[in-house]
């Protein structure tokens, strides 16, 4: 299949083909991999694995785990496996690549690839997998292999050894609102022919008698949470809005107890189990209205399951948990260094991005200390254990009791304000009406009171944010902004200051630009040049080595091959030697400029260029920051050194405050600092160097490439292709406190209506049977639509993108571009003051 | 108008029965993931071109 560049592009992921361009059966692939799981597919009848869907394939990424050793040992199964009889086992694994209908055509047939499996099941927005099995005939290690080989490793961590085996799902709403649904149901039913007066007289008790049985399991089941809360409220001496609610609750119940069984009139049982039955859709329609991002995952989910441990002189697995002081592991390349630890033996160069920021590999000596959360990136190590997982630096940074319970926000505490004052104001109506009508006519005293406690239905209230908020959280997550929850919103509205952290967060890390300055390079040297940077790890090579992807590679034979820790790579090819590495090390300052990353080429002792390294700026963003600077004041908190002042100061208006070579302590300081200022700030950042700023903050952000990547401490992820509209999504939410408002009169409204009824006497159960669920309804349509159209009349709606395969093949072909420009235009003319040396 | 009684207690009966039957479902799990039928119903059986085994 081709693009619109007529570029070959592989009919199983949607990559392009390049030198490793397979074909078979009239498909083109672009490597052995993909054809693999086509051929394995094509041969077990499931094609329709392609029909279904463009290019439905999973990339194959570098670093995926293909040691499943670990999954032999036994305890390690029991503690993933959740369920096992003697023949068969069940297991649900989360895999995060799935992504549309061809993932789960193909993992629904997964018996067909093979005969251990018996049933498979997907749940899509959970992404996982439950999958029953014969563990005679299949192994649980080979059974994620072969889900491995199609595409969908599973993701497998210590987070999910330690939960527990069976799922907990808490089925109860259901149970009361589709008891709180029937009873309103049955008892209008019942009642508006009472009203409309087509019974006989002597059928009215026994119609309220039923109403009354129907009405006792919807306020002592459905509807007791609400009174629960209420009393416990009481208890701590706070009125939250379930005080109102159960007010209305008993009130309703007892009066209609004693109309009916006193015969003194019909109750208002319909209105009381409507309005138990519409505060609870609203509690349902929060809880679905997303799914998928689990914001409660910890550090751990980060760490793998187990690690290879020498035991009386064999290696073995042994699982993260049990490891203590004094044990020796291996960490091999590329692994995550489970635990702060002492280097014994091997090569150590570790690369700590993940919790400092620094993409500097730290190159170490034996007997150096390394540090849980730290990438080895260098053959194998290892390592002594000085600190089990539990007390690493890691896992202390993130205990740390500085980190707080957010404040409440303004809007929040306005809203508490509002059901405090509107049961206190109630209660005062209520004991006026009784004062004017005990003098006026005892005999309606107690009946105003009881309907002045009814009509004040706090219900309007009291659904207005789940439907509201709730939608928008909806809306906003088909977008790719996540937000935590309902209070998060709440949070957004008085922002006042916004901290941004810099690498990753205003700069794209999945697009380390790599340009070539210098003399042009013949297409033999570029093959030779590329065939070396291939055999290095280090970010820099890998690096040059994609900007050369175009490049056949002739594999030309590489002698004297070795990467020099903290200076370059030196080999031989062909007799010609190579020397790649840093301005110091090959004695060449001139060109230094402090803030800038290269590295020199030296070609047969004759140095011929070098390569820029420069992590570009996300797209749009100085737009962004410009019109952020407008409303709110704005700083960066950045890891790095000073290289980018420049860069960041064109970027930052003049009063934002820049600060560099923050430690993650640093930026939680300079945040509670301006906390006490009196600032509301939200913070945008990324990666686990800034979980106790983004903990700290009212609300944190955070920017994300992969979103099943691990989210520390944050109140919302945004998807980094959804951050290009961040304005526009700023707006919106913020647009949340005017809509509440706006629901909040309605309602305050339909309250005041039925208060002219109550205190004028004239309040009957069949005005209370229709005003109090319009009143509700009401609240529900306009939640929904003011949010929806909102959301519509903001720009935002128009560039909403599928987040799969589409976006994938986009930045696939932006990189063809990139390669062209490399091999025929160097960027700068050879000749001027700065390569005057060429 | 007697009727009416046996009216009612009949409708409630059958009402009730529903009642039970949302609950069963309920707790059968068929509640638990609403969103990915509605997927998998639109997946063929599959008739592949290639020949099965």
């Amino acid at each position: 299949m081709k693009d619109n560049k007529n570029n070959i592009l592989c009919d199983h992921c949607g990559d392009l083909c390049l030198d490793t361009h397979i074909q078979a059966d009239e498909n083109d692939f672009c490597c052995q991999a993909c054809e693999m799981v086509y051929e394995l597919l094509a041969t077990n009848g499931l094609d329709s694995y392609y029909r279904l869907n463009e290019y439905p394939g999973i990339q194959k990424k570098e670093n995926q785990p293909s040691d499943f050793e670990y999954l032999s040992d036994p305890e390690v199964v029991k503690k993933l496996v959740q369920f096992t009889d003697g023949k068969v086992s069940r297991v649900e694994f989360l895999l995060p690549q799935i992504h549309c209908s061809s993932c789960l055509y193909l993992l629904e047939n997964l018996a067909k690839l093979s005969s251990g499996v018996r049933t498979s099941r997907v749940n899509f927005y959970d992404k996982k997998c439950t999958i029953i099995y014969e563990h005679d005939l299949l192994s649980l290690k080979d059974l994620v292999a072969l889900l491995s080989k199609i595409g969908y490793t599973p993701k497998l961590s210590l987070d999910e050894l330690n939960s527990r085996s069976e799922p907990k799902i808490d089925r109860s709403l259901l149970y009361k609102l589709g008891l709180a649904g029937f009873s309103f149901g049955n008892i209008m039913l019942l009642s508006f022919p009472e009203y409309l007066g087509f019974y006989q007289a002597s059928h009215h008790f026994y119609i309220g008698f039923i109403n009354i049985l129907l009405a006792i399991p919807v306020v002592f089941y459905a509807g007791w949470d609400y009174i629960r809360s209420a009393v416990s409220g009481i208890r701590i001496s706070q009125v939250n809005i379930d005080l109102p609610i159960s007010i209305g609750i008993a009130v309703l119940f007892l009066r209609s107890l004693y109309e009916i069984i006193g015969g003194v009139g019909e109750g208002y049982l319909d209105s009381l189990s409507g309005f138990i039955f519409f505060l609870l859709i609203g509690r349902w329609y929060q809880a679905i209205s997303y799914r998928s991002i689990d914001f409660d995952r910890n550090y751990k989910s980060f760490f793998p399951i187990s690690v290879q441990k020498l035991i009386n002189g064999k290696w073995s697995s042994c699982t993260l948990t049990k490891l203590k002081v004094g044990d020796i592991i291996r960490v091999n390349h590329g692994e995550i260094i489970p635990a702060d630890g002492n280097i014994l033996e091997g090569k150590a160069a570790i690369d700590y991005s993940f919790v400092t920021g620094e993409e500097k590999l730290v190159p170490l000596d034996l007997g150096q200390e390394v540090f849980a959360g730290g990438k080895q990136t260098k053959g194998s190590i290892k390592v002594s254990i000085s600190r089990t997982v539990d007390q690493s630096y890691l896992t202390k940074l993130w205990k740390e009791d500085t980190f707080s319970v957010k404040s409440k926000s303004t809007t929040e505490i306005l809203i508490e304000n509002v059901s405090r004052y509107f049961t206190i104001v109630i209660l005062l109506i209520a004991a006026g009406a009784f004062v004017y009508w005990n003098w006026k006519d005892p005999t309606m005293a107690f009946q105003v009171v009881t309907a002045v406690l009814i009509v004040a239905c706090p219900c309007a209230l009291a659904l207005s944010i789940p439907f509201t908020f709730g939608n928008m959280l909806r809306l906003l997550s088909n977008f790719g902004v996540y937000l935590k929850s309902t209070k998060t919103i709440l949070n957004f509205q008085e922002i006042s200051h916004v901290v941004f952290d810099k690498t990753g967060t205003l700069t794209d890390s999945t697009k380390i630009k790599c340009t070539y300055e210098g003399e042009p390079l013949n297409a033999h040297q570029k093959s030779q040049l590329l065939a070396i940077v291939s055999q290095s790890n280090h970010p820099l090579s890998r690096s040059i080595a994609e900007e050369l992807q175009g490049i056949k590679n002739d594999s030309p034979n590489t002698t004297a091959f070795e990467e020099h820790l903290g200076k370059g790579i030196s080999a031989s090819i062909e007799g010609n030697n190579w020397r790649i590495g840093s301005p110091q090390w090959l004695g060449d300052d001139r060109n230094r400029k402090s803030n800038e990353k290269y590295v020199l080429i030296e070609y047969n002792g004759h140095i011929l260029g070098y390569f820029l390294f420069n992590q570009p700026l996300r797209e749009n963003i100085q737009s962004i920051i410009h019109d952020l600077s407008d409303q709110f004041e704005l700083s960066l908190l950045s890891g790095d050194g000073y290289a980018d002042l420049e860069r960041m100061t064109n970027l930052f208006p003049p009063n934002s405050t820049l600060l560099f070579q923050q430690s993650p302590k640093n930026k939680l300081d300079h945040i509670q600092q301006l906390q006490d200022q009196g600032h509301t700030v939200l913070m945008i950042g990324d990666g686990l160097n800034d979980a106790g700023a983004l903990r700290q903050s009212d609300v944190g952000l955070v920017i994300s490439d992969d979103i099943n990547n691990f989210a520390p401490a944050c109140d919302g992820l945004i998807a980094a292709e959804a951050f290009v509209r961040f304005q526009s999504i700023l707006n919106y939410i913020s647009s949340g406190k005017a809509l509440i408002y706006t629901a909040f009169t309605i309602a305050i409204l339909y309250n005041a209506m039925g208060l002219y009824f109550a205190v004028r006497g004239v309040f009957s159960p069949i005005i209370a049977a229709i005003l109090m669920p319009l009143s509700s309804i009401t609240i529900i349509v306009f939640g929904i639509a003011s949010s929806h159209v909102l959301w519509r009349i903001k720009p935002l709606a128009r560039h909403v993108k599928a987040r799969s395969a589409k976006t994938k093949y986009k930045l696939e072909t932006e990189k063809t571009d990139k390669n062209e420009n490399l091999i025929n235009k160097p960027k700068m003319p050879l000749l001027d003051d700065n390569h005057a040396w060429l | 108008m007697k009727i009416i009684v046996v009216l009612i207690v009949l409708g409630l009966l059958v009402a009730l029965g529903f009642l039970a039957a949302f609950f069963w479902a309920v707790k059968n799990g068929q509640y638990d993931d609403d969103k990915t039928p509605a997927m998998r119903i639109l997946l063929d059986d599959n008739q592949s071109i290639t020949d099965n085994k």
